[in-house]
C-alpha cells in the first residue's frame, strides 16, 4: 500500500493529469464559460495543433535529445503544401510536405550521428536554414491555399469530436506503442539514460536516432498541415509558438528533459494544460504582458511541484 | 590524547539499521584500517566522520570535544581530509588548480597561476607524482589523478587523513607512494584511516584493523595479532577456503578467437593472443599498459589494426553491435557509465541485450512482457542478484550486485567470448568468490574468457594463462607452474627493464 | 594547448573574413567604420558573453533574449529621468532577473534549460508591461556620439573592451576559478567545500549584467526600444558561444573564443550584404556556419582522442 502510494507520487505523468483536472475544475468554478460543450470542443481542438508537435517532441526528448527545428518544420510543411497545391493539387502537396518534413528529421539525426553535434546546435541550425530557405522559396510572401482534405481535417468533426483531436489521439496511440511497447522504444529509453552504456550493450544508435527524429519532424509537418487547413493561409512564422511550447508541454507532462523517464500520455495532459491556461488568462482579459508573466510563473510553479530532477549531490 | 573517538554510534536509513552501536578510536600517529564487506557500514562510518551524515545516537569526539553541527566544511577546517575512490577533480582545470580546489590561495583577491603552480610542486613531489602542475588534470592517467586527489588532501595539512578505496586504481609503485605519505603523516603525529578491499595492502600499512560486519564492530586487532584468514573469517563470518575454483587440466583446444598484431592508434607494438573455449586468460602487468585497449578493441569500441579470426575466419569488429552479433560480450571496468544504465531498473538492464529474442523480427516489434519477466527472473535467480525487486534501479544495488547485473545481461546471448575488465574492483570478498566460480562455470560451458586485472592474486588464482603487458606489448606469457605471483610481478616490472634496453640499443 | 589551437583556427578564419571585407569596403580601418561596426556587433558580443558565463557553469540561458529586451525596455522608458540613472536601473533589473534564474536553477533542482525556458515567458511578459509597443527614446546626442564617434573615439568598442576587461579580472578571482570548477565537476566542487549554489546564482547574475549591457547598446544603436527585438539573441548567443569553443557540458572554453566567434558571425552576415545576394541567404549561411564550425571541431577532437 505504502509502496503503491510512493509509486503514485513518483508518477509524474499522472501528476500532469491531476493538475489538468484541478485546473479545469478551477476554470469552471471561477472563470465561467469553461463548462459548455462548445468550449471544451474548442479547447481540445486548439490543443491538437500543439499536442501533435509535442508528441513528436516527446519521442526525441525521451532519447535525451531536443528538437528546436519543430517551429520551422511546422512553417515549412504548411508553406510547401500551399505552394505545391497551387500547381499539382492537394494530395500531392500533402505528400510532398510530409516527405520534406520527415527529411528534415533525417538530416537532424544525421548531424547528431555522423557529425556528433549536440542536438540543440544541430536542430537550431536546421531550423535557421529552413527559415532562410523558405524566404527564398516564397520570395518572402507565402501563399494561402484551401485544400479540401486539410480543411475537413482541421474543421470537421465526427460525433461532435473535432477531427483534428481524433487525429491527435490516433497519433498519440501510435506513439505510445512506439515508445513504450516496441523494441525501438526500449532502445530510445536506453539511449536517453546513458549513451555509452547503450553503445556497449549493442543498442542500434543510428537507427534509433534516425527513426525518432524523423518521426518528430513528420509530426511537426502534420501539425503544419492541420494548421494550414485551419487558417487557410501559410506563413513563415506560423510555427514559432510551438518551439518553446512543445518543450514545455513535454516537461509539464512529466517527462524528464534529461531523457529516459516519462510517458507520451503525460504530454497530452501537458499540451491540454498549457492550452487551458492560455485560454484562462485570455478569459480574464489580461493584457499580453501580464498574461505571459502569469503563464511563466504558473509553469515555474508547476515544475517546482512535480518536475524536479533527482539531485546528484 | 585520542584524536577521534566513535562511541556507540548508530545510524539507520528509512527504518533499516546500517550501524549498530559502533565504537572505535583513532590515536595520533596511527594508521587504522576499517575492514568489511560491501554494505558492512564502512562508508557510513566515514560519512559520519567527515560530516556528510549525522549519527542517530552515540557521540563522536574529535580531539576530545564532542562534535556538534558537523559538516564537510567544519570537518575540513578541523583538519580532516579525505581521498575517495570516486574522483572529485575537475578534469578541465590544471593539476595545480585542482590541488587547491575550492581553497585557491589569492593575493588581493586575485589568484596567480604561477604562484599556484609553485605551491603545488612540493605537494606533488610528496605524493611521488612527476607531472606538470599546469596540465589539465583530466589529461593524466587515472592513477595519477588519484595521486592529485591525495596531494589535494595534503594541501589542507590534515591531522586525520581518510583514504577510502583510494588505492584501487593505482599500480604497485603508486600504492607505495601513498603508503609512504601515510607513513610520513604517522611519523609527524598525524592519523590515517584507510579502507581498501586489498587485504595485503591493509596488513602492510596499518597499525590496527577494525572489522565491521553488518553494521557492527566484530573486533579490533593489532596488526601482529592477525592475518588474512583471520580477517576474512571476521568479515564473512565463516571460512572462505576455496576462494578460487579449481583449474581443470588444460588439454589443447582449437581457439575460438585468434588475434595477431592487434594495435590501437598510438601504440607501437601489436598484440597476439588466442582464446579457447573453456579457458580463462588474463592480461596482467602494471596499470595502464594497454590491457584496457585490447579489450575495447576486441569489443569494437576502439579503432584498431591487426588480424582477428573467429573460428578460423577473419572478421572485423568495428562496433559493439558487430562484436555482439559475433558472440562477444564485454563487462567494462567502469560499470556505472558503460556497464549499466544506472538509473534504469534491474529488469531493463538485464533485458536490453536480449531484446532481439524478446521481440524478434524488426525493431518495430512489440516486446513480450511475459517472456521478458521470465528471462529476468531466471537471470536474477541464477546469478543470485540481491535486488528488492526487478523494478529497483540499478544504482540502488550494492557494487557486487551491480557487477552481477553487468555480467548477467550477456548470458542469454550465450556469448562465445566474454571480455571482463577488472571484474571484481571494489567488490566484497564474498561476491568476488561468487564471480570467480561463475566465470569458471561459464568457461566450463564452453565460453572463452579474457580478464584484465590489477590484482595479481586474482590473476594467478583465476586464470589458466596470463599475458603480461608492458607499453602496449605482451612481454611474457605465464601458464601452469610458471604462473605464480612472484613471476607475474617480476615480469610486470622486468617489462620496464627490457624496454629500457631496447630503447638504448 | 588544444583550446588555444582552436582559437588560432577561429582567429585565422576571422582574418580571412576581415581581408575579404577590407577588399569590399576599403574604409574598414577608418574610425568611422570601426565605430559603426562595433555598434552593430556589440549586442551580439555581449549577449554571447552572458551566455558564455552561464554555459561555463554547465547551464544554459534560454531567457537571454527576453532579458535583453527587458534591459532595453527599462532603459528607453527612462524611468529615472536621466540617462545614467536609467542605465543603472536597467542593469539592476537585468542582474536581478539573471540572479532569479540562477536561484531557481540552484535551489529548485530543475534543469537550466527548463527553468530558463519558463523564465523566458516571464521576462518577455514583464518587458511587455514595461514597454507594450516599440517606442521609448534615447537622447539624440547620445545616439549620435555612440554611432558616429565621440571626439574620434569608438564608444561601442570601448564598452566592449571594458566589459571584457572586467571579465578578465573576475576570471582570476576565486569566484572565477570556482565557476570553472562547478562547470567541470559540480559534485567534486561541492565536495571540496565550494558553495555551488552561490556560484551559480552569481554566474546567472553576471549573464544578466552582460545581457543588460547588450540591450542598452542595442537601444542606443537603434535610438528606441522594441519589446521583442531580443528574441533572436537567445539562440544566436548560444550559436556564437559554441562557435567560440564553449562546451555545452561546462567548464571548457574562454571568453576570447566567444569574442572571435561573435566577430566572425557578424562579419559574415555583413559580407553577404556586400555580395549583393539577397538577405534571405543570411539565415542559411548562419545555420551552415554553425554546423560546419562545430562539426569540424568535434570531429577534430575525436581524431585526437582516437
Amino acid at each position: 500500500m505504502m509502496a503503491a502510494l510512493t509509486a503514485l507520487r513518483g508518477n509524474r505523468p499522472l501528476w500532469a493529469f491531476g493538475v489538468l483536472v484541478v485546473t479545469w475544475l478551477a476554470a469552471i468554478l471561477f472563470a465561467g464559460g469553461f463548462d459548455s460543450v462548445a468550449s471544451v470542443r474548442y479547447l481540445v481542438q486548439t490543443a491538437s495543433f500543439l499536442g501533435i508537435v509535442a508528441v513528436g517532441q516527446t519521442l526525441v526528448v525521451m532519447m535525451s535529445g531536443i528538437d528546436l527545428s519543430v517551429s520551422a518544420v511546422v512553417g515549412l510543411s504548411a508553406v510547401v503544401c500551399a505552394q505545391v497545391a497551387a500547381g499539382s493539387g492537394g494530395t500531392v502537396a500533402v505528400l510532398v510536405a510530409l516527405a520534406v518534413s520527415a527529411l528534415v528529421g533525417l538530416v537532424n539525426a544525421a548531424g547528431l550521428i555522423w557529425l556528433r553535434l549536440p542536438p540543440m546546435v544541430m536542430t537550431l541550425a536546421t531550423g535557421t536554414v529552413i527559415s532562410g530557405a523558405l524566404l527564398i522559396y516564397t520570395g518572402g510572401s507565402p501563399r494561402s491555399a484551401r485544400i479540401p482534405l486539410l480543411d475537413a481535417l482541421a474543421n470537421g468533426s465526427v460525433a461532435g469530436i473535432p477531427l483534428a483531436t481524433i487525429l491527435w489521439l490516433a497519433i498519440t496511440a501510435v506513439a505510445v506503442w512506439l515508445l513504450h511497447l516496441s523494441r525501438l522504444g526500449r532502445y530510445a529509453f536506453a539511449l536517453g539514460t546513458s549513451e555509452p552504456a547503450s553503445r556497449a550493450s549493442g543498442v542500434p544508435v543510428p537507427v534509433t536516432t534516425l527513426a525518432m527524429y524523423a518521426a518528430c519532424a513528420l509530426l511537426a509537418g502534420v501539425a503544419g498541415l492541420v494548421l494550414l487547413g485551419f487558417t487557410g493561409t501559410s506563413s513563415l512564422t506560423m510555427g514559432n509558438p510551438y518551439q518553446l511550447l512543445s518543450i514545455a508541454s513535454v516537461v509539464l507532462g512529466g517527462t524528464s528533459i534529461l531523457g529516459g523517464r516519462g510517458h507520451v500520455l503525460g504530454t497530452v495532459a501537458g499540451a491540454l494544460l498549457l492550452t487551458l491556461l492560455t485560454a484562462l488568462l485570455v478569459a480574464w482579459n489580461l493584457g499580453e504582458g501580464p498574461r505571459q508573466v502569469a503563464l511563466g510563473l504558473l509553469i515555474i510553479a508547476l515544475l517546482l511541484v512535480y518536475a524536479r530532477e533527482r539531485r546528484t549531490t | 590524547m585520542t584524536l577521534l573517538n566513535v562511541e556507540r554510534v548508530s545510524k539507520s536509513f528509512a527504518g533499516v539499521t546500517v550501524l549498530r552501536e559502533v565504537s572505535f578510536d583513532i590515536q595520533p600517529g596511527e594508521v587504522l584500517a576499517l575492514v568489511g564487506e560491501n554494505g558492512a557500514g564502512k562508508s557510513t562510518v566515514l560519512s559520519l566522520i567527515t560530516g556528510l551524515l549525522a549519527p542517530d545516537s552515540g557521540t563522536i569526539r574529535y580531539a576530545g570535544e564532542p562534535v556538534r553541527a558537523w559538516s564537510p566544511h567544519r570537518a575540513r577546517a578541523a583538519g580532516i581530509a579525505s581521498v575517495h575512490q570516486e574522483l572529485s577533480l575537475n578534469p578541465h582545470q590544471s593539476v595545480a588548480q585542482n590541488v587547491f580546489l575550492g581553497a585557491w590561495p589569492a593575493r588581493r583577491g586575485l589568484v596567480r597561476h604561477r604562484d599556484l603552480a609553485a605551491r603545488a610542486r612540493p605537494l606533488l613531489e610528496r605524493v611521488g607524482l612527476d607531472a606538470d602542475p599546469r596540465t589539465p588534470a583530466g589529461r593524466l592517467p587515472l592513477g595519477a589523478q588519484q595521486l592529485v586527489e591525495l596531494a589535494k588532501a595534503l594541501a589542507a595539512d590534515p591531522r586525520l587523513l581518510i583514504l577510502d578505496e583510494a588505492t584501487s586504481a593505482l599500480d604497485d609503485d603508486q600504492v607505495r607512494a601513498v603508503f609512504r605519505v601515510a607513513g610520513e603523516l604517522r611519523e609527524r603525529g598525524g592519523s590515517v584511516v584507510i579502507v581498501s578491499h586489498r587485504m595485503g595492502e591493509l596488513l602492510s600499512i596499518s597499525d590496527r584493523l577494525t572489522v565491521l560486519k553488518d553494521g557492527e564492530v566484530m573486533a579490533t586487532r593489532r596488526r601482529a595479532e592477525t592475518d588474512h584468514d583471520d580477517l576474512v573469517r571476521l568479515m564473512v563470518g565463516r571460512e572462505l577456503s576455496d576462494m578460487f575454483p579449481a583449474k581443470p587440466d588444460s588439454s589443447p583446444v582449437e581457439p575460438v578467437l585468434r588475434v595477431s598484431g592487434l594495435a590501437v592508434p598510438g601504440s607501437r607494438a601489436g598484440v597476439d593472443l588466442e582464446l579457447a573455449p573453456g579457458r580463462i586468460v588474463g592480461l596482467g602487468g602494471l596499470q595502464g599498459q594497454g590491457q584496457r585497449e585490447v579489450l575495447r578493441a576486441l569489443f569494437g569500441l576502439r579503432p584498431h589494426g591487426g588480424r582477428i579470426e573467429l573460428d578460423g575466419r577473419p572478421c572485423r569488429l568495428a562496433s559493439p553491435r558487430e562484436a555482439i552479433r559475433r558472440g562477444v560480450g564485454y563487462v567494462p571496468e567502469d560499470r556505472k557509465t558503460e556497464g549499466l544504465h544506472v538509473v534504469r531498473s534491474v529488469r531493463d538492464n538485464l533485458a536490453l541485450t536480449s531484446l532481439r529474442t524478446l521481440a524478434p523480427a524488426r525493431a518495430l516489434t512489440t516486446v513480450s512482457r511475459r517472456r521478458e519477466s521470465e528471462l529476468v527472473g531466471e537471470l536474477i535467480r541464477r546469478m543470485r542478484i540481491k535486488a528488492a525487486s526487478p523494478a529497483q534501479e540499478a544504482r540502488r544495488l550494492s557494487g557486487g550486485n551491480q557487477q552481477k547485473v553487468a555480467l548477467a545481461k550477456w548470458l542469454p546471448n550465450r556469448p562465445r567470448v566474454l571480455l571482463l575488465a577488472e571484474p571484481t574492483r571494489g567488490i566484497d570478498v564474498g561476491t568476488k568468490r561468487e564471480i570467480y566460480h561463475l566465470l569458471r562455470e561459464l568457461a566450463a560451458e564452453g565460453m572463452a574468457v579474457l580478464v584484465t586485472s590489477g590484482d595479481t592474486m586474482e590473476l594467478v588464482g583465476l586464470c589458466d594463462e596470463v599475458l603480461v603487458m608492458y607499453e602496449g606489448a605482451v612481454v611474457d606469457r605465464l601458464a601452469g607452474a610458471e604462473l605464480t605471483e612472484e613471476r607475474l610481478v617480476h615480469a610486470s616490472v622486468a617489462g620496464r627493464a627490457a624496454a629500457g634496453e631496447v630503447s638504448r640499443a | 594547448m588544444r583550446g588555444d589551437l582552436d582559437l588560432v583556427w577561429l582567429g585565422a578564419l576571422l582574418l580571412v573574413a576581415l581581408a575579404v571585407y577590407w577588399r569590399l569596403d576599403p574604409t574598414l580601418p577608418r574610425p568611422a567604420t570601426i565605430t559603426i561596426l562595433s555598434a552593430q556587433f556589440l549586442p551580439l558580443i555581449l549577449a554571447a558573453a552572458g551566455q558564455t558565463v552561464v554555459m561555463l557553469t554547465g547551464g544554459i540561458d534560454l531567457s537571454l533574449g527576453a532579458v535583453l529586451s527587458l534591459g532595453m525596455a527599462v532603459f528607453v522608458t527612462n524611468p529615472a529621468g536621466n540617462v545614467v540613472a536609467s542605465m543603472a536601473l536597467a542593469l539592476a533589473v537585468t542582474v536581478l532577473a539573471g540572479a532569479a534564474n540562477g536561484a531557481l536553477v540552484a535551489y529548485a533542482g530543475l534543469p537550466p534549460i527548463i527553468v530558463t525556458l519558463a523564465a523566458s515567458f516571464l521576462w518577455a511578459g514583464v518587458t511587455l508591461i514595461v514597454l507594450p509597443q516599440p517606442g521609448g527614446q534615447v537622447p539624440a546626442e547620445l545616439v549620435r556620439a555612440y554611432n558616429m564617434g565621440w571626439y574620434g573615439l569608438a564608444l561601442p568598442a570601448i564598452a566592449i573592451g571594458l566589459a571584457l576587461a572586467v571579465w578578465k579580472l573576475v576570471k582570476t578571482t576565486r569566484f572565477g576559478l570556482a565557476l570553472y570548477a562547478v562547470g567541470g565537476n559540480e559534485h567534486g566542487a561541492f565536495a571540496n567545500g565550494i558553495d555551488t549554489r552561490r556560484v551559480k546564482i552569481a554566474a546567472y547574475g553576471f549573464a544578466g549584467l552582460f545581457t543588460g549591457l547588450a540591450g542598452i547598446g542595442l537601444a542606443i544603436q537603434t535610438g528606441s526600444g522594441d519589446p521583442t527585438i531580443g528574441t533572436p539573441y537567445t539562440l544566436n548567443s548560444i550559436a556564437v558561444a559554441v562557435l567560440g569553443g564553449i562546451s555545452f557540458f561546462g567548464g571548457v572554453g574562454r571568453m576570447r573564443g566567444t569574442l572571435l566567434g561573435a566577430l566572425l558571425f557578424g562579419l559574415l552576415s555583413n559580407l553577404l550584404l556586400f555580395t549583393g545576394i539577397s538577405t534571405f541567404y543570411q539565415l542559411i549561411l548562419q545555420g551552415v556556419v554553425l554546423v560546419v564550425a562545430v562539426a569540424v571541431k568535434t570531429l577534430a577532437a575525436r581524431e585526437r582522442v582516437a
